[in-house]
């Protein structure tokens, strides 16, 4: 199967639940670590969604409620492919180069993707990512 | 059975142990007071039973467990209201919803973590940490400046143990970031990042050790 690439100009949405937002309401690292057993961070490619921002966040939203019960204080991370990828580039001490594929979840979550090449121990990497958030929405 | 009499003849050390072994058994079966006479019972048979019981109880004691709180983690809330007044615990049993509210995707809070984070409180006087739960469950205390990007944090682990993550402003050229990771126990992780500024971080003025 040939792998579809999210394009740098693009954004992508992580559901954050609300134990991973601090107090000042700032999205910390932990909300980009990979569970046990994941391979890739599963996010939304918000294009896909939609053209305008409030109308992919609301068509998240969406994919969020049809998924699994969504956290009253959880939120959405927003973030640009590009700049995510740069920074944990030229931050990482390994420079490390992320890669997002469009990993379509069908039939309820077509725009699901997942962000790649996430090393086992990566705090580190997460508390990059958390670092260009560019905006945050309630999840619900 | 170190709790007999060595002077005791062998069918008075049965039934005492069928007396304990009753006892306990009560507690969980309808056991007849008169079955506790010896002649009916070896040696054997009354350990055996006193482990059977043993089990039980401790199979009660996890089922308990799973939804309240045990005795041991309300001390360490308790303990944890001597500090900053409070908000530490506060904030706390406020991550312990959250992480139920995420279930099953969200672990819930460690008790293991929370007991490594109570002993490091002990050990020395630190600013109030913004804190935060991994994915595993495990505090995570994070000191941070104005600048989202500059923070010391701490992911506290079983038996004492504890990740760090270091993103620090480099002094000598403070438009670009030091960082490190790594692994520590709570008794060496100060001495560890005290090259990275940890005083004005998240130490309290207070704690004469720093």
């Amino acid at each position: 199967m040939t792998e579809v690439v999210v394009p740098n100009e693009d954004h992508i949405g992580r559901y954050c639940g609300g134990s991973h937002v601090d107090e000042d309401g700032d999205i910390d690292g932990t909300a980009f670590r990979l569970r046990p057993g994941e391979e890739a961070l599963s996010v939304n490619w918000l294009e896909y969604l939609g053209q305008e921002g409030a109308e992919q966040i609301e068509a998240l939203r969406a994919v969020y409620e049809s998924k699994f019960r969504v956290g009253k204080t959880a939120r959405i991370a927003k973030l640009s492919v590009g700049k995510m990828i740069e920074h944990v580039r030229t931050e990482s001490p390994d420079s490390r180069v992320l890669k997002v594929l469009h990993e379509t979840d069908l039939p309820i979550d077509p725009s699901h993707s997942g962000v790649h090449n996430i090393p086992e121990e990566h705090d580190l990497i997460a508390d990059l990512i958390a670092e260009v958030v560019l905006e945050t929405y309630s999840a619900r | 059975m170190s709790r007999t009499d060595s002077t005791m003849t062998p069918q008075a050390e049965i039934a005492q142990r069928a007396v304990v072994a009753g006892a306990v058994l009560r507690q969980w079966a309808d056991w007849p007071e008169e079955n506790t006479s010896p002649p009916e019972f070896t040696a054997d048979d009354v350990d055996s039973w006193l482990q059977k019981s043993q089990e039980r109880l401790a199979a009660k004691r996890l089922s308990t467990a799973d939804n309240e709180p045990t005795f041991s983690e309300l001390d360490i809330m308790d303990a944890l209201r001597h500090y900053h007044q409070g908000r530490l615990q506060k904030r706390i049993e406020e991550l312990r919803q959250l992480a139920e509210e995420d279930a099953p995707d969200q672990e819930p809070l460690s008790l293991l973590s929370l007991r490594s984070f109570l002993d490091f409180l002990g050990l020395t006087h630190i600013l109030r940490p913004n804190l935060v739960l991994t994915p595993t469950g495990n505090i995570r205390a994070k000191w941070k400046q104005v600048n989202r990007r500059h923070h010391i944090s701490l992911e506290f682990l079983a038996d004492r143990r504890v990740k760090y993550v270091v993103s620090v402003p480099d002094p000598r050229h403070t438009y670009l970031t030091t960082r490190a990771a790594g692994l520590a126990t709570i008794d060496s992780v100060k001495d560890i990042l005290r090259p990275f500024g940890l005083e004005s971080w998240m130490i309290s003025p207070h704690d004469s050790e720093a």
